[in-house]
C-alpha cells in the first residue's frame, strides 16, 4: 500500500481511536458497569479490565484492517505467569506498543501522564481501569515519588506495567534504565517479568509527527522473558536493573540485525 | 572533594560529573538553568541517588527537607554552597 495512503489510514485509526475511548469512558464501561454495583472496589476494577481487554485487542486490529500494520497476534502469557501482582518491565519503542501490552496481559495497570488522566475523554476510561496518575513534575523531588503509588497497587493486588526508560526509545536503541520498577517489585515483594517489544520498521516514536509513516506496514511483537525475583536476587534495584538493562540492549541489537537482514 | 573553598564554578563541575556517572546525561546537555524532573528526567529514586553522592562528596549532611525544594541544577549549586559554608 502506497505511503500517501498510510498516512491517511493513521490519521483514521487515530480518529478512531479518539471517537472509540469516548464511546468506552462513557457508554461502554457505565453500561457493563452496571453488573459490578455492590461489588468491592477491587473487584470492579477487574471487571472493567476485563472489557477493556478486549476493546483494546480491537484497536490493534482496527490497525491492521486499514492496513497500516501487520496482524497483530498475542504471544501465549509465560507459565510462570503469577496470580498475584508482579511488576511488567517493557521497553517502549512506539507510542502505540502500550495498547498491545494491554491487550494481551489481562488486569495489567500503569502510570498515566496527567494530562490524559484528567481528560474527559480518556480519563474515565484509565481511572476505571486501574491505572496510576503520573507525577506532578512542578512539584519538584515529592511530586515525582510514584514509588509509593505503584508499590500501593502491587499490594493491592494489581500487576503494574513500567517502562524503566520513562519515554519512548529512540529508534533501535534504549535511554537510561531508571531503577524505580525493579524497586518497586523489591519493596513489594513480588516479580518482575520482563517483556520485549520489537517494532519493524520503527514507527511513531517520540517528536515523530503521526502522518510521517515507515517505508513499509510495521509489524510490532511482544516477547515475554524468563521471570525474574528481585527478592531473591538481592535485592539491589540498582544492579538488577543495570542486568536488565544490558540484556535489553542485546535484544535490541539483535532485533535491528534481523531488520536490516529482512530489509 | 567539594569543600568550603570551593568556587561555585567548582561545585558545577562536580555536579556535571554526577549527572554524568549517575544518570549518563552528557555535560554537554546539562547547565545551571536546566530544570531537574522535567528536562533532565529525574525522578525521586534519582534525587535520592544524588543527594547520597553530593553527602560522599562533601562529607556533609545535605538535610532532605531542604533537598525537595530544589528545581533546578542551579538549586542544588546553591544548596551544596550553603551545606559546605562556601562563598
Amino acid at each position: 500500500m502506497p505511503r500517501w495512503f498510510r498516512s491517511i489510514a493513521t490519521g483514521l485509526c487515530f480518529a478512531t481511536f479518539s471517537v472509540g475511548t469516548s464511546f468506552i469512558s462513557w457508554v461502554i464501561l457505565p453500561v457493563t458497569g452496571l453488573r459490578l454495583i455492590g461489588k468491592s472496589p477491587l473487584d470492579k476494577t477487574r471487571g472493567h479490565q476485563r472489557v477493556l481487554l478486549h476493546c483494546y485487542y480491537a484497536f490493534c486490529q482496527v490497525m491492521w484492517f486499514a492496513g497500516i500494520r501487520h496482524r497483530f497476534r498475542r504471544p501465549p502469557l509465560p507459565a510462570e505467569l503469577p496470580d498475584g501482582p508482579f511488576v511488567l518491565i517493557a521497553n517502549h519503542p512506539t507510542l502505540v506498543d502500550v495498547l498491545h501490552i494491554l491487550a494481551t496481559v489481562p488486569g495489567v495497570t500503569c502510570l498515566v501522564h496527567r494530562r490524559h488522566f484528567r481528560s474527559w475523554i480518556i480519563g474515565p476510561l484509565l481511572r476505571r481501569g486501574g491505572h496510576i496518575e503520573g507525577p506532578d513534575p512542578e512539584a519538584g523531588v515529592e511530586g515525582t515519588s510514584v514509588l509509593d503509588a505503584i508499590v500501593g497497587r502491587l499490594e493491592q493486588g494489581l500487576p503494574v506495567l513500567v517502562f524503566p526508560e520513562g519515554t519512548r526509545s529512540p529508534a533501535w536503541g534504549l535511554r537510561r534504565f531508571k531503577r524505580g520498577a525493579v524497586e518497586a517489585a523489591v519493596r513489594a515483594e513480588v516479580p518482575v517479568i520482563p517483556l520485549f517489544i520489537g517494532c519493524d520498521p520503527p514507527t511513531l516514536l517520540k517528536g515523530q509527527p503521526w502522518y510521517v509513516v515507515p517505508s513499509r506496514r510495521w509489524d510490532l511483537t511482544l516477547e515475554f522473558l524468563p521471570v525474574m525475583n528481585p527478592v531473591a536476587m538481592g535485592g539491589d534495584s540498582r544492579s538488577i536493573t543495570a542486568e536488565l538493562k544490558a540484556r535489553y540492549d542485546q535484544l535490541v541489537a539483535d532485533a535491528k540485525e534481523r531488520s536490516q537482514e529482512k530489509a | 572533594m567539594i569543600g568550603a573553598s570551593s568556587t561555585r564554578a567548582e561545585i558545577l563541575d562536580a555536579l556535571l560529573g554526577t549527572f554524568e556517572e549517575l544518570f549518563e546525561i552528557p555535560r554537554a546537555e546539562v547547565n545551571e538553568a536546566s530544570t531537574l524532573f522535567e528536562e533532565l528526567d529525574l525522578d525521586s529514586l534519582d534525587a535520592a541517588d544524588m543527594r547520597a553522592h553530593i553527602q560522599e562528596q562533601t562529607g556533609r549532611v545535605v538535610p532532605e527537607a531542604e533537598f525537595q525544594d530544589v528545581r533546578t541544577v542551579a538549586d542544588v549549586v546553591t544548596l551544596v554552597q550553603k551545606v559546605v559554608g562556601a562563598p
